[in-house]
């Protein structure tokens, strides 16, 4: 068989659209000989190789062993028969609710996404002193808390009931929830802008190691002291000396550190390495990664600024999640990888920012309960 | 950790019934058992519910007890049977066989190894000129005469035949597979998004 032909045949069979007479021919070929077997075994195994290459991008381990869970739930359940029937209502009550939700919802059908997410971030931190006092703050309020009290324990805080009474009484903490940041100074004359989400510990006063503990995102401009500065997080330390620089360590994400003036060193399970201004570093197994980048850009959040520089949709999302104290979820994986260039007001609210990236992309979001849907237009 | 190993570790706390030792099992095996699969099915939203399914029923119907040692082989032979079965309900299967020589081996499916196959794979085409590209993609993919190419690229038809040839010649040398290349190339088109 002529070589064209015989790649032509391949194709076909690889997009089912094998003639009958094609297969029959392509069958004889094979049968000819071992080499000719060979040759389509190779094509057949590239192509694989392909697909599942092609599938690595697709697959969504982290959720699979929830999903396994819901599964083993939801067939255990639907083994008694009581609750088949139970199941059937339900699903026709559904149907019905439905259709009349489709009538009321019909006239509101403009509503925008401003007014359907009025979500906006503020100003909170929740302070715990060595001496077990605990108080939280907001722009407008100062409130005083008794950490026994169980009107304190909101959803953010329900570890406060686990306060010790034996705390050292010397170290502090500032807490801020999703939905809030907080600026505050140190003693030492050290700045510290704290991201959504973020613990800061340190105690006052300072030993002869001005030493701070970090969960979460945080900015410092440290103040220039004989004694060095150090910033614990995710099993890292970060030294300086005087310098400003940007740490994020949120749990299940990688630790990066981005150096504005100055310099820092870094220690850890990446080694230890020494950044200059300008350089950003990120953690992967075992080592350290750095880059260059616009460090103006990687701290603009402390000045009421999201910037995003060909940023991928999932880490603008998590940013979304804890500023904006929502949960957001995507109607397929792969809008993940979709990058936006671009600056939102942090002071606006979640509608007006989903509007923004609505209107420059694919991507379209819709409310589902109490969660964002994020879907492809 | 090697496979053989954590078999070994895994498999005395399975038969015991110990749940948290399923989980590791599951977290260990989960990716190269999917990409195991999606060899076959060709959707990867299928061969993950299929794995899914198969590791809840492994647990709820007891299967962990009746295991043998050798937990790897079962869980891929497992996995492949399931994802044939599934494969025979979609379409009529020809070149059974032939399908099933082309497979990878479970010790192939891991992340790691997948991404080396492609990476070695692209890198002999990335060698190949912006020209060569150009009439590959022209008479293979598009499925167009010399001429046509010839005319669309402002070269004479001798010019593009000398571009084709060497390009095969240099894909022929460098994966050492023969008419398989222009085959794949067409898939690799069609699959990828063009890298020019």
């Amino acid at each position: 068989m002529e070589e064209k032909r015989i790649y032509t045949l391949f194709i076909k069979y690889k997009y089912g659209r094998l003639s009958a007479s094609d297969r029959e021919e392509l069958r004889a070929w094979l049968e000819a000989s071992e080499a000719n077997r060979e040759l389509f075994v190779s094509f057949l195994r590239i192509c694989k190789q392909e697909v599942q290459f092609e599938a690595l991008g697709q697959l969504e381990p982290d959720k699979a062993w929830d999903a396994c869970r819901r599964r083993r739930l939801f067939r255990r359940y639907l083994r008694h028969p009581l609750t088949r029937w139970a199941v059937a209502a339900v699903l026709v009550g559904l149907v019905c609710l439905w259709y009349a939700r489709w009538d009321t919802t019909s006239e509101a059908s403009g509503t925008s996404l401003a007014e359907l997410f009025p979500n906006h971030g503020h100003r909170e931190a929740l302070f715990v002193s060595g001496q077990g006092q605990v108080w939280s703050q907001t722009d407008s309020t100062f409130v005083w808390l008794d950490p026994k009290a169980p009107a304190s324990h909101t959803s953010d805080y329900r570890w406060l009931k686990d306060l010790s009474s034996s705390r050292d009484k010397r170290s502090n903490e500032v807490h801020v929830p999703r939905g809030g940041e907080y600026s505050l100074v140190l003693a030492d004359g050290t700045k510290v802008w704290l991201n959504a989400c973020s613990t800061l510990r340190f105690s006052y006063p300072f030993d002869s190691l001005r030493v701070v503990s970090l969960e979460g995102e945080a900015y410092f401009e440290v103040a220039h002291d004989r004694k060095p500065f150090e910033v614990h997080a995710a099993g890292n330390v970060v030294r300086v000396l005087g310098t400003k620089f940007d740490v994020r360590a949120y749990a299940g994400q990688p630790l990066q550190v981005t150096l504005a003036e100055g310099r820092v060193q870094v220690d850890g399970a990446g080694g230890d390495r020494r950044l200059l201004p300008g350089e950003q570093l990120t953690e992967a197994v075992g080592t350290y990664d750095v880059h260059e980048v616009d460090a103006r850009r990687a701290t603009a959040w402390t000045r009421g600024v999201f910037e995003f520089d060909d940023t991928p949709l999932d880490e603008i999302v998590r940013q979304l999640e804890r500023w904006y104290n929502v949960d957001m979820d995507y109607a397929s994986a792969d809008l993940k990888h979709i990058r936006f260039t671009g600056t939102i007001l942090r002071k606006e609210s979640l509608g007006y920012a989903l509007e923004m990236i609505q209107k420059v992309s694919d991507v379209c979001f819709s409310k589902k309960g109490e969660c964002v849907r994020i879907e492809k237009k | 950790m090697k496979d053989s190993g954590f078999d070994a570790m895994m498999f005395g706390r399975l038969k015991a019934g110990d749940e948290a030792a399923f989980k590791c099992l599951f977290e260990h095996y989960y990716v190269p058992l999917c990409l195991y699969s999606v060899q076959i099915t060709e959707s990867p939203e299928d061969s993950e519910d299929i794995v899914q399914d198969f590791f809840v029923r492994f647990w709820e119907k007891g299967f962990y007890r009746t295991v043998d040692t050798n937990l790897k082989s079962y869980l891929f032979n497992a996995v492949r049977n399931l994802s044939f079965n599934y494969l025979k309900k979609q379409r009529t299967y020809l070149f059974e066989e032939l399908e099933e020589r082309s497979l990878s081996l479970p010790e192939e499916c891991t992340e790691d190894d997948v991404r080396e196959h492609h990476r070695h794979l692209h890198e002999a085409f990335r060698r190949l000129s912006p020209q060569e590209v150009r009439v590959l993609r022209g008479i293979v993919f598009e499925g167009n005469t010399y001429k046509e190419v010839a005319q669309e690229m402002g070269i004479s038809v001798n010019t593009v035949k000398t571009y084709l040839a060497r390009a095969l010649k240099f894909l022929r040398m460098q994966l050492l597979l023969g008419i398989i290349f222009i085959c794949f190339l067409r898939i690799f088109f069609s699959l990828c998004h063009p890298f020019l």
